[in-house]
């Protein structure tokens, strides 16, 4: 280390521990004085320090030494006391706020902790921080344990224009005005006293001044009375350069000019008289003071015999005084004098005769239990240590004793420790032990809060300046220092700590920290009125989604306040309330292809170019027309989408709420740009640029602004998220671009979002084929206003019961100026919708689908190919003329039951509109909910012994929950086959309708016309045909469904070709159509007609060319208490064998339906998958049947239950075997057992059977041997829960 | 007796990955950001001190009025790892920081490591599952909420 006395510390003491000089003057001197603008102290004080005074120096030992540097301090006698504690505390705070005011106007902060750490110390650390430990040190002067600010010397000064000078000087040194100290025993009264003549030469003339310093002279003696003459200028317009005294007098003001009488000669004189007066008197005082004091104690206390006496003396002493302080010890005890011999020596710089006088007094005040001495002699210890240089070990040991132990005194101490720790944290500081400072500086910390703020700050700038710097530390205490300063309304000094501490929190992850210290920040630059910077702090908080709810609130309160006071609303760019999603943006625009729901325009594009694809003009007319588009549009723009003016863009944007509280969000719009289009009418009137600032402002409504807006408004509870659709309609022609969306928060403040800032995972729904970049994504064209056809199908079932046929009307209207032309229609679903004929529109439903006597049934099915091909054209005369529009008639049948999604897409021409688009499509999307409703079955069976006869069984289940069906007809599809009843409708259902859960099983016979013609006993002409058969009351005269017209037969066509079957078949393939009815009002309410269900099944053929046909029987209702276990029910299976040989069956039952290898009919199986892109056909769904009662009820998947637990268990024999001969029956028993309510389908079987011809020869039997296989058909047996014991 | 106590889990670049209040004592809301304060700031001499030792507990290395700073950490300069494996780069250098108004070296050693234990467990599980070093940082350490009922264990 460098010499101590030049570092900070060094000098800090040189400047503090120096000898005091009382001064004690008249009112004459301190008028003269005041000329100047200066008191006497403030005049001399200039002169009192002395750089390089150069006196030898010889105290204790006999070898002199040369003192280089001096300094005296000077008082007035009424200063030398201890201040008072409330006054010095206010010129603390005094200092600390002007210091808060200054630095808050000039703070700079650097944004980054390496600019922080870039600069030099100097610049880093405060320097007012020296200046306020200067004060805080000196508010502990002359304290009477310490002797180092008792006065050495008395000047006593008399203005010439004094009475009797003479006699002043002795009314001065009066020992009534004299300081406590010198009065109550704690230091010598009978100190040096210098006798000082001051003249002021505008007073009058010098000779009497001298005959005055003659007198003095007798009176005082030769060597200690002086004059000064001053105020030579007579003017007084001397104007010192380097003013002197500008550091001695704060409070001065720029424009007063100090010392403005003294000239050159007055200055010299007085530095000749200061230089004397430490040289010649003060310094050789104390020299004579310390040898003489040095004898003393050497002869009192030096020596072995001395100490033991000493040691002796003490302890018997202990147990006489012992008070707080101590004990009271009065100038003339040798304690005392050794404390002041140590002290001189100090001040005269033998540091070593201080220490070992140091070291022997503290022992004494150790042991005398004289706390604060000890302390105080400690901590002169420790400085000394450090100015010697020698032990740190020492020096740091005595700092922390000392510290210690006036920290033990409490608060009595308090203040003395805080010296003590400020020269502490010097010392460490000069030995670069900056870590230990900064933790000194933390001890310091008392119960004064301003000063232990700025001791936090201090420590903090430690742990900045530490290498390697320490910046967690840094930023904590800063943070601490900053509550410290707001405890004490010092918030400017609390705003700049804790800005200071940003750069070291900027970007962390430690959000409570984060959070803390901005939130503060806005709080109290709120408090300061500063409400702008105030909100840019609080904005950093909002989205705090970490923090608790009640300090969420807190947060979202105070910054609403805040906003509010600013009394301007606030344009904020990157607001984090709510959060905005921006890959979930989604546009949706409409060029030449509209939608006319919102569930259109969410359908892949793919699906619809597939639908469309032969309908819009074909692919070589596409590339003219793009061609036609490159030469039309700006090429700069020939990337960008095309909009229609005057037709809504419309923009899904998600927000998302991270907090746990409500935000309420208003006015949410999107800001767009208008602006003419450069290259196509560059000359236009009406280019004018849209911009997004004053398009808010008159929004919506504003008829003539080209932009037309929406404002959504919403709030968000906690963690919500919401999508918003938000639209613009551009007016007239130009280009249009979406910049981004701006909303209010709480109305208090406008969130901004510019979509241009993340753009990578945007989102165009109606990509085009080209990539694009993202920014022309949100880049309109906006074209001239074209005419867009609206479309609507009126009535469309959304939970249609499966089978359910009604005509339904497609209304498309035209709301603009122009006509169009050249319908088409495309719809994705024929089975389910198909447009009819446009006199069908107003025809009488069910009526129209009934038998017409009269009508002959030519052209039924000339619309085969048209409804294969799903393209249907509007007759050409159609066009939809301006503002009007066109109701067509559709059919509509839920063919199956299950989800199904209808696209239907319509296109139309306009013509000289718009050369850039000739066509335009109009797509629909309809998603329909088709329910179960009736299920129908068929099985034809040949009848043994007419071969030209079947034997139809038809089943027929109720699914539905609630609904009651009538059954009516049952036909068969063509002219072949002829159907009559077995036995009477009336007799299975009387009352002809089926109810909820109801099952019906009928039979037909069912009779080959062209057979039966041919046969020999062929009776009936074709007038009798009967190819339909009513179920219903017989009696009824009401007309019979057409099938063989259209709707139905192209309905039927439908199910035919979606069945996958050909028109072509073998001649016993049949085809079914039965037709129930929902009775009048059932269903829907607003229709009353009765609602028409048409069941369709193709190709039924004959099951079994099989030679053994058979019969469950038994009861078909069962009503059992189920409180009792289980209910067994008997059956009864007639099995006939119809061949000529003899049959082996074998019937084997299943108790599990998955084993039967029946695919489970689930209504989510009929939905197409949802990857699949293009067009596809639904899948059929499988006529197989399984019968539960929770088919309808329950939407669970039913595959888990149908195998865990089985519906009813076979009983009896699980396999039976026997053996038939040729053309007989056979009866066996069956037995199941059912556990529950329910329906059941009993076709959990398998016939196995072996045909071996009847003894034909050895060679031919076993190449005639055939077998075969046949499934249970279904048997339904219903059994009910009753409530009484059977 | 009510413990304040808040456990927090740094990461290798000062990241605080997993946070916990496991103190029996009412929190308050105003100082809610102190402990994250003091731990922070601990970080400053955890990064002076752990090149000093080859300890992993380093006990009681600061302390902010009553409360009190212990900190463990997991191997860094004990590993040296000259090729960065994934996971590794994960596990090393992470601090365990307990924040106690009370001292107990051993309760507290005994249950650094098992969360040393716990941490590795989990580490290595979500590595195995293909996290990506971004994702680990954010990681909802599940297993970690069983720390809740440690202090209990600890007889502090």
């Amino acid at each position: 280390m460098a010499d101590p006395a030049s570092t900070p510390l060094g000098k800090m003491l040189l400047e503090e521990i120096t000898p005091v000089v009382m001064v004690l003057c008249t009112p004459y001197v301190e008028e003269s004085c005041l000329k100047n603008g200066l008191s006497l102290i403030q005049l001399l004080s200039p002169f009192c320090d002395f750089t390089n005074i150069d006196v030898p120096v010889r105290t204790a030992s006999d070898q002199p030494y040369r003192l280089r540097k001096f300094k005296l301090r000077l008082f007035y006698s009424s200063d030398i006391r201890q201040p008072n504690l409330e006054v010095a505390k206010e010129r603390l705070k005094k200092v600390i706020t002007h210091v808060g005011e200054k630095n808050f106007l000039e703070s700079s902060d650097p944004s980054q902790v390496n600019n922080l750490l870039s600069r030099p110390e100097s610049e880093m650390l405060p320097s007012w921080f020296q200046f306020f430990n200067k004060e805080l040190v000196r508010t502990l002067s002359f304290s009477d344990h310490e002797a180092f600010d008792h006065p050495v010397a008395c000047l006593l000064v008399v203005s010439s224009k004094d009475d009797e000078p003479v006699n002043r000087f002795v009314d001065l040194f009066n020992t009534n005005k004299l300081p406590s100290l010198l009065n109550d025993g704690a230091m010598d009264p009978k100190i040096m006293k210098h006798y000082l003549l001051l003249h002021d030469n505008q007073d009058g003339p010098f000779n009497k001044a001298t005959k005055l310093l003659a007198d003095m002279r007798n009176a005082f003696g030769q060597n200690d009375c002086q004059i000064i003459c001053f105020n030579s200028s007579q003017d007084g317009k001397i104007h010192h350069q380097d003013n002197p005294w500008a550091p001695f007098k704060s409070d001065a003001l720029p424009t007063e000019n100090l010392g403005c009488f003294l000239n050159l000669d007055d200055l010299n004189e007085i530095k000749d008289f200061m230089q004397e007066l430490s040289s010649k008197h003060i310094i050789p005082y104390m020299e004579q003071k310390i040898r003489v004091l040095n004898q003393q104690v050497s002869a009192t206390r030096k020596g072995f015999r001395n100490q033991i006496k000493n040691l002796w003396w003490r302890k018997g002493k202990e147990d006489t005084i012992d008070t707080p302080n101590g004990p009271v010890y009065t100038f003339n005890s040798i304690e005392s004098q050794i404390r002041i011999l140590g002290d001189y020596a100090f001040m005269l710089g033998d540091y070593e005769l201080a220490l070992s006088n140091y070291r022997l007094i503290s022992t004494d005040y150790k042991l005398d239990k004289a706390w604060k001495r000890y302390a105080g002699v400690q901590e002169m210890m420790g400085l000394t240590y450090f100015l010697l240089d020698q032990s740190r070990k020492d020096a740091e040991y005595c700092m922390e004793n000392a510290f210690n132990t006036y920290l033990k005194l409490g608060s009595a101490g308090r203040r003395n420790a805080t010296r003590c720790g400020l020269w502490w944290a010097e010392m460490l500081k000069t030995r670069d032990q900056l870590k230990e400072a900064a933790t000194v500086y933390f001890r310091i910390c008392g119960e004064d809060t301003l000063h232990s703020a700025v001791m936090l700050e201090q420590a903090s700038f430690c742990y900045l300046l530490s290498k390697p710097p320490m910046l967690h530390k840094y930023g904590f205490h800063l943070v601490l220092s900053g509550d410290h300063y707001k405890k004490c309304d010092q918030i400017k000094h609390a705003i700049r700590t804790y800005r200071s501490a940003i750069p070291v929190y900027k970007g962390t992850t430690w959000s409570l920290i984060k959070d803390h210290v901005h939130f503060h920040i806005g709080q109290w630059y709120a408090l300061l009125g500063m409400y702008d910077v105030a909100v840019t702090h609080m904005l950093e908080v909002l989205a705090s989604t970490h923090q608790s709810k009640t300090t969420q609130e807190l947060f979202l309160r105070d910054f609403l306040q805040i906003v509010q006071k600013t009394g301007k609303t606030f344009e904020v760019l990157k607001l984090q309330l709510p959060v905005i999603n921006i890959s979930s943006l989604k546009v949706i625009f409409e060029d030449q292809r509209t939608n006319a729901s919102a569930a259109a325009a969410s359908v892949k594009e793919s699906l619809w170019r597939s639908l469309e694809e032969d309908m819009i003009p074909s692919s070589t007319a596409r590339s003219n027309w793009l061609e036609l588009q490159s030469k039309i549009i700006p090429r700069k723009y020939k990337e960008s989408n095309i909009c229609v003016a005057g037709e809504a863009l419309k923009v899904d944007i998600e927000f998302k709420n991270p907090l746990q509280i409500r935000i309420s969000v208003s006015s949410v719009s999107l800001m767009c740009e208008l602006s003419a289009n450069p290259e196509e009418d560059a000359n236009s009137s009406n280019n004018e640029v849209q911009n997004n600032e004053d398009r808010t402002s008159t929004s919506s409504g504003d008829i003539n602004s080209c932009l037309i807006l929406s404002e959504v408004d919403f709030s968000l509870e906690g963690g919500e998220t919401t999508v918003v659709q938000l639209t613009v309609t551009p007016r007239i022609e130009g280009i249009l671009k979406i910049v981004g969306v701006k909303w209010k928060l709480s109305s208090a403040v406008v969130g901004l979002c510019n979509f241009e800032f993340n753009p990578v995972n945007k989102r165009v729904v109606r990509g085009r084929r080209k990539q694009h970049s993202p920014s022309s994504d949100l880049k309109f064209l906006v074209i001239k206003s074209l005419p867009r056809l609206e479309g609507f199908i009126h009535s469309l079932p959304e939970k249609p019961y499966a089978g359910d046929l009604r005509p339904l009307v497609l209304e498309l209207s035209n709301q603009s100026k122009f006509p169009v032309k050249n319908l088409k229609m495309k719809i994705s679903n024929p089975r389910f919708l198909y447009a009819g004929n446009q006199k069908e529109l107003n025809a009488d439903f069910p009526a129209c689908l009934k038998k017409k006597m009269n009508v002959e049934k030519s052209g039924s099915h000339a619309n085969v190919n048209k409804t294969l091909q799903n393209l249907f054209h509007f007759p050409e005369d159609i066009s939809v003329q301006e503002e009007t529009s066109l109701s067509w008639p559709l059919w509509f049948h839920a063919a199956v039951p299950g989800s199904i999604p209808l696209y239907i897409s319509i296109y139309y021409e306009m013509e000289g509109v718009s050369s850039i688009m000739k066509y335009r499509t109009l797509r629909m999307h309809y998603n329909l909910q088709v329910l179960p409703s009736l299920d129908v079955s068929f099985q034809l069976s040949t009848r043994p012994s007419r071969s030209q006869e079947f034997l139809l069984r038809m089943d027929v289940v109720n699914k539905t929950s609630s609904e009651c069906f009538q059954v009516h007809q049952l036909s068969s599809v063509g002219q072949q086959w002829e159907i009559s009843l077995l036995q009477p409708v009336d007799s299975i259902l009387p009352s002809q309708s089926l109810f909820a859960g109801q099952s019906l099983s009928c039979f037909f016979m069912l009779k080959d016309r062209r057979r039966s013609s041919t046969s020999e006993d062929s009776i009936p002409s074709l007038s009798h045909i009967q190819s339909d058969v009513r179920l219903g009351p017989q009696d009824n005269s009401e007309a019979f469904f057409d099938v063989s017209s259209s709707p139905l037969a192209d309905f039927h066509d439908c199910e035919r070709s979606s069945q996958g079957m050909s028109s072509q078949g073998c001649e016993y393939k049949v085809d079914f159509v039965f037709i129930a009815q929902l009775p009048k009002g059932n269903r829907d309410s607003s229709s009353n007609a009765p609602l028409v269900f048409s069941h369709h099944a193709c190709d039924c053929s004959p099951s079994s060319m099989s030679p053994i046909s058979w019969l469950v029987d038994g009861p078909r209702t069962i009503q059992h208490n189920f409180s009792a276990p289980l209910c067994e029910v008997n059956l009864k299976m007639t099995i006939t064998n119809s061949s000529d040989a003899i049959a082996s069956v074998h019937i084997n039952t299943f108790d599990s339906p998955s084993s039967n290898n029946q695919p489970i009919d689930d209504a989510t199986t009929s939905q197409p998958p949802e990857h699949q892109s293009g067009w596809s056909e639904i899948p059929i769904v499988n006529d197989t049947k399984i019968i539960t009662t929770e088919a309808l009820t329950t939407r669970v998947p039913k595959s888990l239950s149908l195998e865990s637990v089985p519906q009813y268990i076979w009983s009896g024999t699980s396999s039976t075997k026997l053996v038939l001969q040729p053309r007989s029956t056979a009866e066996i028993p069956l037995q199941i057992c059912v556990f529950t309510p329910g329906i059941y389908d009993l076709s959990n079987y398998v016939l196995n059977w072996i045909l071996t011809p009847v003894n034909d020869g050895e060679n031919q039997g076993e190449a005639n041997k055939s077998s075969g296989v046949c499934k249970g058909y279904p048997y339904y047996l219903s059994v009910l829960e009753s409530n009484f014991k059977d | 007796m009510t413990t304040t106590a808040c456990f927090i889990i740094v990461s290798r670049n000062d990241i605080p990955i997993y946070e916990a209040e496991v103190g029996s004592a009412a929190k308050r809301e105003d100082a809610a950001q102190l402990p994250q304060f003091i731990l922070q700031a601990a970080l400053d001499i955890v990064q002076d001190l752990a090149w000093t030792t080859s300890a992993m507990f380093l006990k009681a290395i600061d302390k902010f009025n009553d409360l009190v700073v212990s900190v463990y950490v997991t191997a860094d300069h004990i590993l040296n790892i000259s090729k960065p494996i994934h996971f590794l780069h994960l596990l090393i250098r992470t601090r365990f920081m307990l924040l106690l108004d009370s001292r107990s070296d051993d309760g507290i050693k005994s249950f650094f490591q098992e969360v040393h234990e716990l941490y590795i467990k989990c580490e290595i599980v979500s590595c195995c599952n293909g996290m990506t070093e971004r994702n680990m940082e954010k990681i909802e350490l599940g297993n970690f909420q069983r720390l809740k009922r440690y202090p209990m264990k600890m007889n502090l």
